[in-house]
């Protein structure tokens, strides 16, 4: 970067040009701030027009010209573009990839060899439309620093509120992701590290005891991996404390007395609605809303978030997001004929049931026991009308899955095809809301699947209104 | 030379094959034609629907014209046709056996439907045709979804 006075040509007169030949590029602009402070008012002469009357070598306006736009560089020429324009280009290439998969797969299927000229041709188009993919996502992308930004000042805040020493440590502020993640995380963020502050960290004295530093440090951080942002929220606190987590949670009804949690568990007991572990109410943190929230924005978002805690050290909150809002990692299952695709954020694992475990309740309706704790059965392919007959539950795979408020639930479905991300799709464009359906998406065969709406598949197992609301909407 | 017609400008419709019968809408509202595509079922639909196909990125429901009119389920093969049409701001694709001629008609050659008991007449048919002795119906595809949960539940 040329570091001149704002106002200073981008290189000397022509006529300095002329009489020192040799000059180099550095000699060039020290010559050129000379002129600059020298002359009060410096000709802002155009390259174009100086370039004839110089004699000078060829190659030095040249070396000039290469300046001229790192110069310019410091402000980069942007333009705006309506992000419906954006997202129809992001829709076309995700069409592009499916399409270029689906030609790799008769390609592969006619018999042609590896090393065949149509193969490897193949093979370059699939390196060229995964560029194009991620330049195109690249369009929507912003860094984080926007809302970083914001954090040391709520830092500052929340450590004067509370008394306590607070250094905040960013990193990874140049990390992207889309514009619409990024505005929505705000929110989350900021429950976080107040939360981090009021919560996590000791005050000043105490840390002292324990032999710490009397300042608190409180990191975040940004960075990618595996195709999605992970934003992390450290402290160097006390940790969780297990025993007093625990204890809220029985006086609140969330687990049983005699409930034996794993540390894991128990650290995340802090997400369970209506959770709040101050034990007076702060006018920082708590005011009402806990953890939960945040948990449902980050799950809202495609995300997800966990806790690590070691006591005394201090806790770590990590959310892993998806980099575009566009795109969904999915778990492709099988129901009945049809294939399915389950968000795999909402799932929180898979098993295979045992018929001794699911138990009938009441007139149709299953429900399955899971070490302990009865939950509600959903035959996907029942309650979407793929079947007549109820499917037996061990000819399928379940699937535990966590929806909105931490409503759990058991989907049974016929087999699990594996994990892809999918790049979501609109029903309502063309059609209309179904119920049960979140949206559609198209699968690498060109045929379209639909992804399954957690929420109201585990609020029809809840009620015996959504059923027939289902049935009446059909 | 061709004296514009009195009745208004000659329209071209698209005429099309169900069973026995032949219809044609109008080709302003025809967005392409193409080959039939096994399509995706959607959980409770009316049973005209098919369910959703992929056209290039979009999600189209597929409708079986037959089934829409009443004159019973299609069972497509590859050689049933597609019909993608615009019907107001959505795009459906129409499931028709074949896809016969482009008829320039002025309006005047349409006739009037006479009034018969078929619901389906009513409400899709808005005129008839008499193309080489052939009967063609002239439809309109406005109420050819399921206009909304309230119709469907009603």
């Amino acid at each position: 970067m040329i570091r001149s006075p704002p106002f200073s040509p981008p290189r000397p007169p022509a006529a300095e040009a002329a009489a020192e030949p040799e000059l180099d590029i550095s000699a060039l602009i020290a010559k050129a701030q000379e002129a600059a402070v020298g002359d009060p008012k410096p000709a802002p002469e155009p390259m174009t027009a100086a370039a004839p009357d110089a004699p000078a070598p060829a190659a030095q306006p040249a070396k000039a010209a290469v300046q001229a736009p790192a110069a310019a560089a410091q402000a980069a020429p942007t333009i705006r573009v309506d992000l419906d324009r954006v997202d129809r280009l992001i829709d076309l290439v995700g069409e592009l990839v499916i399409n270029q998969a689906m030609l790799a797969q008769r390609v592969t299927e006619a018999g042609l060899a590896r090393a065949s000229s149509v193969a490897m041709g193949l093979d370059e188009l699939e390196q060229l439309t995964r560029e194009i993919q991620d330049s195109v996502m690249a369009i929507r992308a912003q860094p984080v620093k926007s809302v970083f930004q914001r954090m040391p000042r709520l830092a500052r805040e929340v450590a004067s509120a509370t008394g306590k020493q607070v250094r905040l440590i960013t990193e990874g502020e140049g990390t992207e992701v889309d514009k619409t993640v990024i505005e929505r995380l705000a929110d989350p963020l900021t429950h976080m590290i107040r939360n981090a502050i009021d919560h996590g960290l000791e005050k000043p004295e105490k840390r002292k005891e324990s032999g710490k530093d009397p300042e608190g440090v409180v990191r975040l951080s940004a960075l990618h991996r595996s195709g999605r942002i992970v934003i992390e929220v450290a402290d160097d606190g006390a940790g969780i404390n297990r025993e007093r987590v625990k204890q809220i949670a029985i006086d609140k009804g969330l687990i049983a007395p005699d409930a034996a949690l794993t540390d894991e568990e128990t650290d995340n007991l802090i997400f369970a609605p209506g959770f709040s572990t101050a034990s007076e109410v702060s006018d920082i943190s708590g005011r009402g809303v806990g953890m939960d929230v945040v948990k449902r924005s980050i799950q809202e978002l495609g995300g997800r978030i966990s806790i690590t805690s070691r006591p005394g050290l201090g806790s770590t909150f990590t959310m892993s997001l998806p980099l575009t809002l566009a795109v969904l990692d999915g778990m492709v299952v099988s129901s009945g004929e049809q294939t399915l695709v389950a968000p795999l954020t909402a799932i929180v694992e898979t098993l295979q049931p045992k018929s001794v475990e699911v138990h009938a309740l009441g007139g149709g309706a299953r429900v399955i026991s899971i070490r302990g704790s009865y939950v509600p059965l959903v035959d996907v392919g029942l309650s979407l009308g793929y079947r007549t007959e109820p499917l037996e539950p061990e000819e399928g795979v379940a699937l535990l899955i966590e929806g909105e408020g931490g409503a759990r639930a058991v989907l049974l479905v016929d087999a699990i095809q594996g994990q892809r991300q999918v790049v979501i799709k609109s029903l309502e464009a063309n059609y209309r809301r179904v119920p049960g359906i979140a949206a559609a998406t198209i699968l690498g065969d060109g045929r379209v699947a639909l992804i399954l709406d957690i929420d109201a598949l585990v609020a029809a197992s809840r009620t015996t209104e959504a059923p027939r609301l289902m049935q009446a909407a059909g | 030379m061709s004296e514009p017609s009195s009745a208004g400008l000659g329209r071209e419709l698209i005429s099309f094959r169900i069973g026995s019968q032949e219809f044609c809408v109008d080709i302003m509202s025809v967005r392409e034609i193409r080959g039939w595509t096994p399509a995706t079922a959607l959980p409770q639909a009316p049973p005209f629907v098919r369910g959703v196909i992929n056209l290039r990125g979009a999600v189209l429901p597929i409708v079986d014209l037959g089934a829409r009119l009443g004159l019973g389920a299609a069972e497509p093969t590859a050689r049933h046709v597609i019909i993608v049409a615009q019907v107001e701001k959505q795009i459906v694709g129409l499931l028709v056996d074949a896809v016969s001629d482009i008829l320039t008609v002025s309006d005047d050659m349409i006739q009037p439907t006479p009034d018969v008991a078929s619901e389906m007449v009513r409400n899709f048919v808005r005129g008839l045709l008499a193309i080489d002795g052939r009967m063609v119906s002239f439809i309109s595809l406005d109420r050819v979804l399921p206009e909304s949960d309230l119709e469907a539940a009603a």
